[in-house]
């Protein structure tokens, strides 16, 4: 079923469009008047969420706050389907919201697999990779816990090797430096690229396309952790050329928590990744031939079997979250993705200005002089003495103080610096949609004042 | 002995039992958790300190639960999923439990401050602790803080206040406080087996009253200042040492001791097995001391030989040839059948590998992989290698009837061969600091000497009996550069079988160049003697099987 204008997606009555907000359907196309969102002023969009007032947030790098009317969908939509005697499998395959979410990001639905997170996400696309004793992938030590741990497994399964390196960061880095870096580790034995688009610790936007081509000079599948990618950028996923994108619901595309993407790219678009698809193995799959295999993988633009299909029939799924994650779709598509992430990336610079008045450019972690780099997310030492950068309890206490004290919420991360002998911690805040400037200020003003206070 | 302690009278739990009483042959000499080491005395120590990290006793002491450390003066061990570990695995964080004292005379919280000082302790050059060998490959800074620790007191009469000067004046860069409840341990490179580490005695904290005393000294055995449940009453070192209990030990903030007796008395008995056995019948002791009392996972090695090669009374032995005659020409089933009587409660087995079996990186001998020794008979070699006349080797063993004996009979195999051998008995604090290096060490030109080794932890340990073997340290000074490259090769990987793999590799060029000649493998098992009130009794795997004396349970007791 593909969506048409003045319908909602959903399922056997289970619209999930029926808001006098965002009256608009999934599918938006010219002839059909924008929404009203798209023209909403900013104060008018954060209506939209279910915030406390006397909250800043500013950690959507972790978890994104909820539109109400996606709140609506996972209580209606639970509701609806409490205690019926209904197909759930079919509806389980969430064929329509995939359709629209695929269109969204100018992929095909044979592409998307709505999933429960981006970590489940990225161990179910890590396991399936054809790797044997001796291949070795190339990351990062900047990735998230589960992209590290997952890769660990497979080197105790399997006699992978795993090679790290460790991403430059501060203002002054540049998209060059990262790719350099990353082409060093490259060896014949390279099998596979894997790094986060968006890396949760300095708030480094990777260059991904770049990096893609890197891999495709090599002939490397890559892997990348989109956990910030929807909801922030407005983007093409297919443009990037990469194989595998496994992304959150719930940070900056606010979804429900317990929500997630895979991207697998499912066909050969020259210009976009040339290499032919990698082997795959889709685990955890209620549809992938009981005997015998499926069809060999396609080489042209025209996919072969529905890729998508194999990983999402997984036997039941919560039909609210789906429905959910695809209303927070619809919303962003009505107010814009566009003018969504120039907005976000706005207010990043807005918060980087401020924070390098209030900190020094030094203090910053997150890369900044280098356009490309820039991500809402920035990560930085408030504290004046530069061993202060190494002492997690400082970290643990500001963030928990800006909570408890000043109803701010921030988070603190962790990672390596190369040349330091040190684990180096950073507070990061996150800007997002329905953050203010006026936020940013007031933010800044009492973090400069507690670092003050605590150096 | 006047020890300063809190001045607190104790005044036992009526749930306590009186007495333990141990009795055995244990030489307990140090009490001092930068000097002491063979797992007798870490038994001790765990009664009378505490570490960041500690094993639990369990029933099964093959179970995980017996072989991973868990919080003990840190709140837990740190991981990732309490912010204690960083993702690269090199930076440890550990935060103390609020209420862990020192039994000082004004009682005195435990601090980050106290572990940092510990550290800095066991890298004392006074003492040259051999599980230096894994902190040193380890901890970062902690080779050149040993080595510039070691510089700074060349050539001058070591004393406390030369030692804690340079301790103060000099910081341990992979180790420091945050503040009083939170310490920073940073590594040169991931090692799984740091949590372990953590949890040896020689990792414990110190108290800065330690600075006024040397290491491991009498005087500082008259001011030791206890952490653990008890502290130590009185100590006559080869005879008896008698605990008390530590008025300041909270049971509470202790998820790993317990206290069940209001005393704990150590005897040294000399004679044999069947006297050993026929006292604790009599019920003159509940427990042997320094005998397993249960069986654990691996094996020990017990004994093997290790060469002289720094300064040997025979230069002789610096050739692979001599020192492999030796190896092939010693028949281990002839030491097994003596082990047996003298240690009739171990599992014995002739040792043709360096790791015993039940240990990380054990590897049996392969007749078909292993190279076949050099054709022609010992004295034919030796003849090849420029002793046609065949050689003196002077040899060094500890001062016990069971290690006189085994030596007796290896130096009969090797003088048939053409190696006359001269045996020197020496007690075990001299044979340690003969092994050791240590400036205390005896006047003595030796070749060859006895060792023993107990995997201080029990699992993950594939570098437990091999790094200290080819570490700077090691007690004859075998250095292969090749080796090296190996071993830095194994604490580099990733991959814990590429690890046992690498370590595997350094055992078969240890072997092949004859610098370690394994004997004899031994291993706990449940026939130790018990005296008639004991009626259950914790075996501990990082003390080869030794009694965990905080779980020990008499008839009449709880």
């Amino acid at each position: 079923m593909h969506t048409t204008p003045g319908h909602a997606i959903g399922y056997e009555g289970i619209a999930v469009s029926h808001t006098v907000e965002s009256p608009g359907p999934a599918a938006v196309s010219a002839s059909v008047s924008p929404s009203p969102l798209r023209t909403a002023s900013w104060a008018r969009i954060r209506e939209l969420f279910a915030l406390d007032p006397t909250t800043v947030h500013l950690n959507t790098g972790t978890v994104g706050a909820m539109p109400y009317e996606v709140l609506d969908t996972v209580d209606r939509v639970t509701r609806q389907w409490t205690g019926g005697l209904l197909d759930v499998y079919r509806p389980a395959m969430f064929t329509e919201y995939r359709d629209y979410i695929a269109r969204t990001f100018g992929v095909d639905e044979d592409e998307i697999v709505i999933c429960h997170n981006a970590t489940e996400g990225v161990a179910r696309v890590i396991h399936g990779l054809d790797l044997r004793e001796g291949d070795e992938v190339v990351t990062t030590t900047h990735e998230c816990y589960s992209v590290l741990s997952n890769f660990n497994l497979l080197r105790n399964r399997h006699g992978i090797v795993v090679r790290t390196v460790t991403p430059p960061s501060g203002h002054h880095v540049r998209a060059e430096e990262i790719v350099e870096l990353v082409e060093a580790a490259i060896t014949p034995r390279t099998k596979v690229l894997s790094f986060a688009a968006i890396t949760l610790f300095t708030g480094t936007m990777f260059p991904v396309r770049q990096l893609c081509e890197l891999a495709h000079r090599h002939g490397l599948t890559t892997v990348i952790d989109g956990a910030l990618i929807p909801g922030m950028l407005d983007v093409n996923l297919r443009d990037y050329g990469a194989d595998f994108i496994t992304c959150s619901g719930s940070k900056f595309q606010c979804g429900p928590l317990g929500t997630g993407l895979i991207y697998i790219r499912n066909k050969v678009v020259p210009e976009s990744n040339p290499l032919p698809l990698p082997t795959f193995w889709p685990l955890i799959s209620t549809w992938y031939p009981m005997m015998g295999s499926p069809p060999p993988r396609t080489a042209t633009e025209v996919e072969s079997y529905n890729m998508g299909d194999y990983l999402q029939s997984a036997g039941s799924a919560n039909l609210a979250r789906g429905a959910a994650l695809a209303r927070a779709f619809e919303l962003w598509d009505d107010i814009g993705r566009d003018r969504i992430e120039a907005y976000v990336m706005d207010l990043a610079e807005y918060a980087r200005g401020r924070l390098i008045e209030g900190f020094g450019v030094e203090a910053l972690y997150s890369p900044g002089a280098d356009p490309r780099l820039r991500s809402p997310l920035i990560a930085f030492n408030p504290f004046r003495r530069p061993e202060d950068a190494w002492n997690i309890k400082k970290f643990i206490t500001f963030v928990k103080r800006l909570e408890t004290e000043h109803r701010i919420w921030t988070r603190w991360t962790e990672f390596d610096v190369p040349g330091s002998p040190h684990q180096h911690y950073a507070a990061r805040i996150t800007t997002h949609l329905f953050n203010t400037r006026e936020e940013i200020d007031h933010s800044v003003r009492t973090m400069v004042r507690l670092a003050e206070e605590m150096s | 002995m006047t020890q300063a302690r809190s001045a607190v009278t104790t005044r036992p739990d009526t749930r306590q039992q009186d007495l333990l009483r141990l009795l055995g042959p244990a030489a307990v000499h140090q009490a001092d958790p930068a000097a002491a080491w063979t797992p007798a005395e870490r038994q001790l120590l765990r009664l009378t300190t505490r570490q960041l990290v500690s094993y639990r006793a369990a029933p099964d002491p093959t179970d995980w639960r017996a072989l991973g450390p868990v919080g003990d003066l840190a709140v837990d061990v740190p991981s990732t999923y309490n912010a204690g570990l960083g993702a690269s695995h090199r930076s440890y964080v550990a935060h103390l439990r609020p209420d862990v004292w020192w039994d000082t005379p004004q009682p005195r919280r435990i601090t980050a401050h106290d572990v940092v000082r510990g550290f800095k302790r066991l890298a004392n050059p006074v003492i040259r602790h051999p599980a230096l060998a894994y902190f040193r490959g380890t901890l970062r800074g902690m080779d050149r803080y040993c080595a510039e620790y070691a510089d700074a007191v060349a050539g001058q009469p070591v004393t406390a206040a030369l030692l804690a000067a340079f301790a103060d004046a000099h910081e341990l860069p992979g180790v420091f406080a945050v503040d009083d409840e939170t310490v920073v341990l940073e590594l040169v490179r991931p090692a799984l087996d740091f949590p372990d580490l953590l949890a040896l005695s020689c990792a414990s904290p110190a108290p800065a009253e330690y600075d006024a005393y040397l290491p491991g000294s009498p005087e500082l055995h008259a001011n030791l200042v206890a952490s653990g449940p008890y502290r130590i009453a009185s100590w006559q070192p080869g005879a008896a040492i008698r605990l008390e209990p530590n008025p300041t030990w909270r049971p509470e903030s202790d998820p790993v001791r317990r206290r069940l007796f209001a005393a704990v008395e150590f005897r040294v008995s000399t004679g044999g097995p069947r006297q050993l056995a026929d006292r604790l019948a009599a019920d003159e002791a509940d427990l042997p001391w320094g005998v397993p009392v249960g069986p654990v996972p691996g094996h020990r090695a017990d004994p093997f030989l290790v060469f002289n090669l720094r300064d040997p009374a025979n230069p002789a032995v610096g050739s692979a040839t001599v020192r492999r005659v030796v190896a092939d020409t010693i028949d281990r089933s002839a030491l097994a059948r003596i082990a047996g009587a003298a240690d009739p409660w171990s599992d014995i087995r002739e040792a043709h590998t360096v790791v015993p079996p039940g240990n990380d990186g054990h590897r049996p001998p392969d007749p078909l992989a292993d190279p076949l020794p050099p054709d022609g008979g010992a004295r034919e070699r030796l003849a090849a290698a420029g002793h046609p006349d065949g050689l003196i080797l002077t040899a060094v063993h500890p001062d016990t009837a069971e290690d006189l004996a085994l030596a007796r009979t290896w130096a009969a195999d090797l003088g048939a061969a053409g190696v006359e051998v001269r045996l020197v008995a020496l007690d075990e604090v001299n044979h340690r600091a003969l092994l050791a290096g240590t400036a205390d060490a005896p006047a003595l030109r030796w070749d060859v000497s006895t060792a023993s080794r107990t995997a201080p932890w029990g699992y993950g340990n594939a570098r437990a009996f091999l790094q200290p073997l080819v570490d700077a340290g090691s007690p004859g000074g075998y250095h292969d550069p090749e080796i090296d490259r190996i071993v830095e090769q194994a604490l580099d990987a990733a991959d814990p079988r590429e690890a046992v793999a690498r370590w595997q590799e350094v055992q078969r060029r240890l072997l092949a160049a004859g610098a370690v000649v394994p004997l004899l493998f031994r291993r706990a098992t449940d026939a130790a003697p018990r005296g008639p009130r004991v009626r259950d009794v914790a075996p501990l795997p990082s003390l080869g099987g030794l009694a965990d004396l905080g779980e020990v349970r008499l008839e009449g007791g709880r």
